[in-house]
């Protein structure tokens, strides 16, 4: 691929990333809540409340705060959390694995699921398939996905016992017991992000179902098989892809309300933890962390649509 | 560009269309007609009675009551004022802002790069996360909660408006109306942004959807609307421990929560539908 | 082909051994499995320093850890447990205690009475009743590595009550160098002397806690009795698991995949009743006390009679059956500041704290001449309890004709808003409400609520009368029965008239465990020795 492509997309990135830190630095440092008056505890003075202001530097101006943050950023030096004084990396490496192997999962259940299902939905464009799918997707769209949860935790986990209600168990403990522990938590997250893909796959597909190279393929007695995975599944790659790179934004969102309901020790349960506590240092860590992370899922998506596509051209 | 396909705007052509399907017309306006009376007509939904808590659907009342003993038919109903407040507001302003950013990135090349840059930044922040943060920053009010779950919005919306004015500025029309030496904010208005008219109101109404499944979101989290409101995401949050011996606290704003939001994304999609497929495909990505 | 059925044979035969040899293995290490129990309590914590700070999740921390010279008993009679014993000269200004013999930190170093000075030291600056003592203090002496003296400048019959305080903050005994850390830091180690140590490595804050037995800790020979007696730590390993969400805690203990739930949501009591192999208990029995705190500083609450309307327009009854339902067993309405069931109880001038009257109220609002000044209510959402305490006080307050702003927020926002001495205008409050528990609350040494101490010296509210501060001086000199209940009753008296906080109701919480669980000690605060797991 061109070298001067790719280095300037990824160059592209930099100032992308520039505005995420300064957001996400500011967003921490203007609100109501004093931190040290929650630390310091109830019995605590106001001269005690004072001193560990000073302490974590928090009456300093705020452009010499952010100076000193990205310095700390750039050395992937994340701060400590205000709470539990770990460091904010070493808390993001903890709850890394439970929300990665969650949203893998999801991604994995909904894409199996989904791009068949729009595949052969737009074969019959307003038949009772497609009628049927897109109202289904629509649901699945449309009902949060904590209720999703609860409903499958109440019928799967409490009266049939399948699953377990909540918590996680790491590959460590190995890959049968993990993915019980995920089954429910990530139907749940699939039936959006699924809903999401099927309706991208279904328009895909039926534009390009339309197209004269598909009728060609017909016309030469290609197998209907063959027609949809080899003719024109590839070519809808563009647009199954974007589809990717919006939704994980979107999964992201969805992983912080599973991982509350199911009660798994991830990277969305972290946020929602600090957010409650106002614990600036742990927010603005994951809120980088999940930015660069969909950075780096649009990046790769963008070089990933030079190869899927080779009519594609920067 | 085929430019002959796009002789005239394509925006007052589409709304002619969304007409049907009737049904889906007649339940957004039953919501709308719902949250409009609900404080006349559906009863006090703050009135505490702690006699008769969790009491499950019956005569007295409809759809039972929540730990306080307060009535789930009043909620309910009162809810629908949140929700839709939510939505629209975050639709009208999430549009209203990115059309503006849109239009001045798209026609004015300068300005382009910069505020691509600044849109980008913001769409990296995963939305929910970003009005989580707002809202803990802001604190929790009605406004807030708008301002909160729109500001992740607008980039999108922004980027869309961007590259229909994008594709709209090299037509022939926009080329003729520079050339007579119209001023550009008549070029703006009467040639470009009728052309924008069709996407955005297609994204807008999504965006209603996702406003007001966000609201709800953030409330069962506990960083949505104060308590104090009366808001279908509040009463998820506080029935959900209960949803084993109490369902009603939390089925009956659920269902009317899919319903609203359901009913909102099919007409997106039967809107989107009315438009010209290849192009608003093209536009859209 | 019989070539061929040897060497199947024999490939059978070395599987089968491979087989077995694991089988075996696996049996003999179940027969040494760990005894583990998975515990979900109530908080989650934060920071692992007891004496720092007074938070109910770090105490329990605490008590799992650390240990104290002196411990309450069942009988609240306060027993030597590091201590072998104590003497006091005949001045009453001198204790001197000496140590048991062989004590051990965990770490495998000896105790030695320097360790506990620090800890004294540190502990006194921190807490209130120990801040009484420092008041008093005229130094320690360290006699010896098992004996040491605490020198007072006047006699101090809450001394040794102080010491065996079973409730924040809890005086826990720490190793000098960790002990010598300044009382505004918090420690970050925890070595300590009690049947269980902390696994540091193994710590994943806000999600599990982990702990083992204390190999090095030297138990009493007495029975266990409440925070006294021998405190043998029966089961291996204790996994505390942070699991915020209540229901989730619920499900996680019927499916077995925690042990022990400190406090179960009422509306769940029933479905965890008819949960099999779960069983539930009240092992607190003294419960806590629901208190809605009114701050004086801001108008209209400088006013007494204002404050006087806030009692008369709010209901116990209420408060209680939002958080408990119909379940009577568990609740009651409770007049007395320094809990019912204990030694003070008094129902002295308790009249506009037992009755609900809107119209005495709206009286009492027309002679202050209250003009509609809001009253902001801090609510916590986040909290179950809270939250619905929150809308009951609103929604009284309304109808005896107050104005009211429900301030609805988080409780970490609560927590600091609360801390806010200025006016409305500038962040500040007029009501919040908390939820102190008994051995809190037993007398009006330790219950913040007999404070008038003002803007400095009292609880949130800063309520100031200076009759109430000479009384509790009295109350800390005396340790005659009668006349600790004369001023018990006089101090009621006082704190009901300019009304520093209301208490609205006593209630109990019920703990749940699996039914394979036993030897659970009933306790105002919960400890984990002498449990087993079969």
């Amino acid at each position: 691929m061109r070298l001067g492509f790719v280095a300037r997309r990824i160059a592209s990135t930099l100032p992308v990333l520039a505005v995420v830190a300064v957001v996400v630095f500011l967003l921490a440092r203007i609100g109501p809540g004093d931190p040290a008056a929650l630390i310091a505890g109830d019995a605590a003075t106001s001269a005690q409340i004072d001193a560990i202001r000073s302490q974590l530097r928090l009456d300093r101006p705020l452009p010499e705060q952010f100076l000193a943050w990205a310095g700390q950023v750039a050395k992937l030096d994340l701060g400590h959390s205000i709470y539990s004084n770990q460091p904010v990396t070493r808390l993001i490496g903890q709850r890394l694995e439970p929300t990665l192997m969650l949203a893998l999962t999801t991604i994995v259940l909904a894409t199996l699921v989904a791009v068949p299902a729009g595949a052969l939905a737009a074969r019959r464009p307003h038949g009772l398939l497609d009628r049927a799918l897109m109202l289904v997707s629509v649901t699945g769209f449309s009902v949060p996905v904590f209720v999703t949860g609860y409903a499958l935790i109440y019928v799967f986990a409490l009266h049939l016992g399948w699953f377990p209600v909540q918590g996680y168990k790491p590959l460590a403990a190995g890959l049968g017991p993990c993915l019980a522990t995920l089954a429910l938590p990530s139907i749940a997250l699939a039936s959006v992000f699924a809903a999401l893909i099927a309706r991208v796959t279904r328009a895909a597909m039926l534009e390009i179902l339309q197209e004269n190279y598909v009728r060609t393929a017909r016309a030469k007695g290609v197998g209907e098989g063959r027609v949809l995975m080899v003719h024109a599944l590839r070519n809808a790659g563009v647009q199954v892809l974007t589809v990717i790179g919006v939704g994980f934004a979107i999964l992201v969102g969805g992983v912080v309300v599973t991982e509350t309901v199911f009660n798994i020790p991830g990277l969305g349960r972290l946020t929602v933890d600090a957010v409650l506590k106002h614990d600036y240092p742990v927010l603005q860590g994951v809120i980088l962390f999940f930015s660069a992370l969909l950075v780096l899922v649009n990046l790769a998506v963008d070089l990933a649509y030079g190869v899927v596509d080779p009519r594609i051209s920067y | 560009m085929n430019s002959t396909v796009l002789a005239s705007p394509p925006s007052w052509r589409l709304l002619r269309f969304a007409g049907r399907p009737r049904v889906a017309w007649l339940a957004l306006a039953a919501y709308a007609l719902v949250a409009m009376l609900a404080p006349w007509w559906a009863g006090d939904p703050a009135a505490l009675n702690v006699t008769a808590r969790l009491r499950p659907p019956s005569e007295a009342a409809w759809f039972g009551t929540d730990q306080l003993g307060r009535d789930i038919f009043a909620r309910t109903l009162v809810g629908t004022r949140v929700s839709l407040v939510v939505g629209l507001s975050v639709a009208a302003s999430a549009t209203a802002i990115g059309l503006a950013i849109g239009l001045a990135a798209g026609y004015f090349r300068r300005l382009d790069n910069v505020l691509m840059r600044i849109n980008d930044g913001l769409m990296a922040i995963p939305g929910i996360l970003l009005a989580i943060a707002l809202v803990a920053v802001l604190g929790s009010t009605v406004l807030n909660v708008v301002v909160a779950i729109m500001i992740p919005e607008v980039p999108r919306m922004a980027r869309l408006v961007r590259s229909v004015v994008l594709t709209v500025r090299d037509y022939a029309y926009v080329d003729a109306a520079v050339t007579l030496c119209t001023p550009v904010h008549r070029i703006l208005w009467r040639h470009i942004l009728p052309s924008t008219v069709g996407p955005l109101t297609v994204q807008a109404t999504y965006i209603c959807a996702s406003a007001i499944i966000t609201e709800s979101v953030l409330s069962f989290i506990g960083a949505g609307v104060p308590a104090s409101v009366v808001s279908w995401g509040n009463m998820m949050a506080d029935g959900r421990q209960l949803f084993e011996i109490a369902p009603w606290v939390i089925f009956f704003p659920a269902v009317a929560l899919s319903g609203l939001v359901l009913l909102v994304n099919l007409l997106g999609d039967t809107l989107r539908e009315r438009l010209d497929p290849r192009l608003s495909r093209r536009v859209m990505s | 082909m019989n070539a061929l059925k040897a060497t199947t044979r024999a490939w059978i035969g070395r599987r089968a051994q491979v087989l077995a040899l694991a089988l075996l293995t696996s049996m003999a290490t179940l027969a040494q499995a760990q005894s583990v129990l998975r515990i979900r309590l109530d908080g989650e914590l934060k920071e692992i320093d007891p004496v720092w700070t007074s938070s109910y999740p770090v105490r329990n921390h605490g008590y799992l850890v650390y240990d104290t010279l002196f411990a309450t008993d069942a009988a609240y009679r306060v027993q030597p447990q590091m201590a072998q014993g104590h003497t006091v000269s005949a001045d009453g200004l001198t204790t001197t205690v000496t140590l048991r013999q062989g004590l051990k930190w965990s770490d495998g170093t000896p105790v030695r009475a320097a360790d506990c000075v620090a800890s004294l030291a540190r502990w006194g600056k921190r807490d209130g009743l120990g801040q009484q003592m420092t008041a008093r203090l005229a130094g320690f002496e360290v006699v010896d590595d098992r004996t040491f003296r605490i020198k007072l400048k006047e006699p101090w019959a809450l001394l040794i009550t102080a010491l065996g305080k079973i409730s924040s903050t809890v005086p826990f005994m720490m190793p000098e160098r960790l002990a010598k850390t300044d009382a505004s830091v918090a420690i970050k180690e925890a070595v300590g002397s009690g049947p269980f140590m902390m696994k540091m490595d193994e710590w994943v804050p806000g999600s599990k806690i982990v702990y083992v037995r204390n190999p090095h800790y030297v138990p009493r020979s007495e029975a266990p009795s409440m925070a006294a007696g021998a405190k043998l730590a029966k089961v291996d390993r204790i996994e505390w698991v942070v699991i915020p969400d209540a229901l989730t805690a619920v499900n996680a203990l019927r499916n077995g995949e925690i042990d022990y739930l400190e406090s179960v949501p009422p509306d769940m009591i029933d479905v965890l009743k008819r949960a099999p192999g779960v069983k539930l208990a009240v092992l607190n029995q003294l419960g806590k006390h629901v208190q809605i705190v009114l701050n004086h500083h801001q108008p209209p609450f400088d006013s007494p009679k204002v404050r006087q309307a806030v009692q008369l327009a709010l209901k116990q009854e209420d408060y209680l059956r939002a958080h408990l339902g119909d379940r009577k067993e568990l609740y009651q309405t409770c007049a007395s500041m320094f809990f019912c069931g204990t030694a003070l109880e008094t129902s002295a001038n308790s009249e506009r704290v037992m009755k609900q009257d809107f119209a005495a109220a709206r009286a009492l609002l027309k002679e202050a001449n209250y003009s509609g000044t809001p009253i902001v209510v801090l609510h916590a959402t986040d909290i179950k309890d809270q939250n619905d305490w929150g809308f009951v006080t609103v929604d009284a307050l309304k109808k005896a004709g107050f104005n009211v702003v429900d301030a609805s927020s988080d409780w970490a926002t609560v927590a600091s808003r609360r801390a806010n001495k200025k006016s409305v205008a500038e962040g500040g409050w007029h009501i919040f409400h908390t939820g102190w528990a008994g051995p809190d609350m037993l007398d009006p040494a330790v219950n913040v609520f007999a404070s008038g101490g003002c803007l400095d010296k009292a609880w949130f509210g800063w309520p100031c009368n200076e009759e109430l501060e000479k009384l509790r001086a009295q109350y800390a000199s005396t340790s005659d029965a009668a006349e600790r209940k004369r001023i018990a009753e006089r101090v009621q008296t006082i704190v009901y008239d300019i009304v520093t906080f209301v208490p609205m109701g006593q209630m109990k919480s019920m703990t749940a465990f699996r039914a394979n669980v036993s030897g659970l000690i009933e306790s105002p605060v919960p400890v984990f020795w002498n449990v087993e797991k079969k």
